[in-house]
Formats: C-alpha cells, structure tokens, sequence
C-alpha cells in the first residue's frame, strides 16, 4: 500500500515537472523580449508621433533624447529614447512592488536601423514573465498599452 | 528506495521554479540614503562606467501629489560600449543606459538591479552575450560593494 502511494506520487510529481519544463521552454519562445515595430515615417516624424500617442493616453512626457546623450560626443543621434510616465500607474505599481525601477520612466526607444525607422520597447509581458515581478504592468498598462501606442504613431 | 526517487523529483521541481524566475540582484543598508548614493556612484565608476543621469522618481511623484520615500534610478554604461551597441547591435538599444535603483524603504536602504535575463536570452553573438554577462556581473559587484561599504 505504502508503496502504490509512493509510486502515484512520483508519478504525479514527475508529471507536474514535465509540464512546467515544457510550459516554461513553450513560453521563453513565444513571448518576444523586445516589442518592434516599423514606422514608414522620418525619424524627427516617429520621434513626434510617439510623443503625441503618449500624451493622448494620459502619460506625462518626461524627455526626449538621444540614446548616446551623456556617453558620446558627435554624430550617434540615430537613436532616441522618449521618456514618459503616468504617476498614478507607477504610484500604485511601486506599492505592490518596490524593485521595479528599471521599469521607470516607461520609455520607447525610436532609432534609424538599415535605412529603416524602427519604434522598439522592453517588452513588459516578458518582465514579469521572466521575472516574477509583480508590477510587470507599470509601464502603458501592459504590452497591449505598448502596442497601442506604438500603432497610433505609425498609422 | 522510492523515496529518495521521489525527493530528488521534488528538488528537481523545486528547482525549475527558481530557475524559472530570474531574480534581480539586490542588496540593502541601513546607512544614510546620502551617503549610499554618494558611494554607488563612485563605486559605479571604479568599474569604469559613465553615470549619466539620476532619476528623481520622488521628485516627480511628488508634483503629482503622491508622496514616496527617496527613490532614485541611477543611469549609467560605458562609453565604448554604448558605442558599439548602436553601431553593431541597434536593436539592443532599448536595454541602454543600465540602471541601479535606489531606495527608502523604513530605516533601511535597498539597491536593486535590472533584469539581464532579457537582454541575455536575446544575444545573437558571443561577443554581445559576454558583454552582457560583463553588466551582470558588474551591477552585482557594484550593488554589493556599495551595501558593504555603506554598512
């Protein structure tokens, strides 16, 4: 008797563990690390468009700036970062989880790759999935917010 | 004998639940919040990085009439590097500049780092992948350093 529960156990443990193995191998694939998407317009347009987007959905811009800025002297003005945030999603965000400053501000990165103007961003949904992190949604809500802006500044 | 089969299942399980969520590195003092702040910034560049801006997330959260302890985000990368990621790697951008948030929570000071597992699990070439192992581990020393001095 005490053997058939030992072997149902070992059975439904090592059942369990194949499923989470494959659901966690499954789900690193699936999800992208970095929402992108293309813009058919100029850099200064996309870099302008964001901005507008962004405020349109309630976020205060912070500031816009070369990725270089601080490090590099010179012509590296190919990639932006725009900063922006809403105070009150990251205001709750920080209550429930203190560690996610690395989230803050929100911010999408609008740079030149290959004759190509290309709008990309950390994608939150990977953070907490990845992560655990508890507040994975400061950031626009979540990668939906994201996507949503990031198709408004490109129709 | 089933037992030990049965444990070492579990320890495996056990196992892909921590491996699963990579945790982000931190660290916590009770040293004054000024004085942690002076010490990660130089601790940030004796390892030869650049700090480029400090987040005043407080500052901001305050003029939106919502008040939180001392909480900072401090940017920072080296110069080089973030040169040959816009040229040779643009798409990583996104993960430029690196950050340390620091913060207020009671009497205490915590530091935390970012979560590298995303820029890692993106690598195409061993080059970037060691660079980025290099940050990891640098933000960790760093975070440290600055917990132990500061203590």
């Amino acid at each position: 008797m005490k053997h058939t529960y030992s072997a149902v156990t070992l059975a439904s443990l090592f059942a369990l563990t194949s499923v989470f193995i494959g659901w966690q191998v499954v789900n690193s694939k699936q999800l992208p690390t970095l929402l992108r998407l293309e813009s058919p317009y100029t850099l200064s347009e996309t870099i302008n468009n964001i901005k507008n987007a962004v405020k349109a959905r309630n976020f205060r811009m912070i500031r816009e700036q070369p990725v270089a800025q601080g490090f590099l002297s010179g012509d590296n003005k190919q990639q932006h970062i725009v900063y922006f945030c809403n105070f009150t999603e990251a205001y709750q965000s920080l209550q429930q989880d203190k560690q996610i400053g690395y989230m803050l501000p929100c911010r999408f990165t609008i740079s030149e790759e290959g004759g190509k103007v290309i709008i990309s961003t950390i994608n939150p949904a990977a953070i907490t999935r990845l992560t655990g992190a508890k507040a994975g949604a400061v950031c626009a809500a979540n990668s939906a917010g994201y996507l949503d802006i990031m198709e408004e500044a490109v129709l | 004998m089933m037992t030990i089969f049965s444990r070492i299942i579990i320890a495996l399980f056990v196992v892909c639940i921590l491996v699963a969520c990579d945790k982000i590195e931190s660290a916590q003092t009770r040293n004054d919040f000024t004085d942690v702040m002076l010490d990660l910034q130089t601790n940030i560049q004796a390892k030869g990085y650049k700090v480029s801006r400090v987040q005043q997330v407080d500052v901001g959260m305050k003029k939106s009439g919502y008040t939180i302890a001392e909480y900072r985000v401090v940017f920072f990368a080296r110069p080089d590097e973030v040169k040959t990621i816009l040229e040779k790697y643009p798409e990583f951008a996104s993960f430029l500049p690196l950050s340390i948030t620091i913060y207020k929570d009671g009497d205490i000071t915590r530091l935390a780092g970012m979560p590298f597992v995303l820029p890692r699990s993106g690598a195409s070439t061993q080059d970037l992948k060691t660079m980025i192992e290099t940050w990891e581990k640098d933000t960790a020393d760093i975070i440290h350093q600055t917990a132990e001095t500061s203590d």
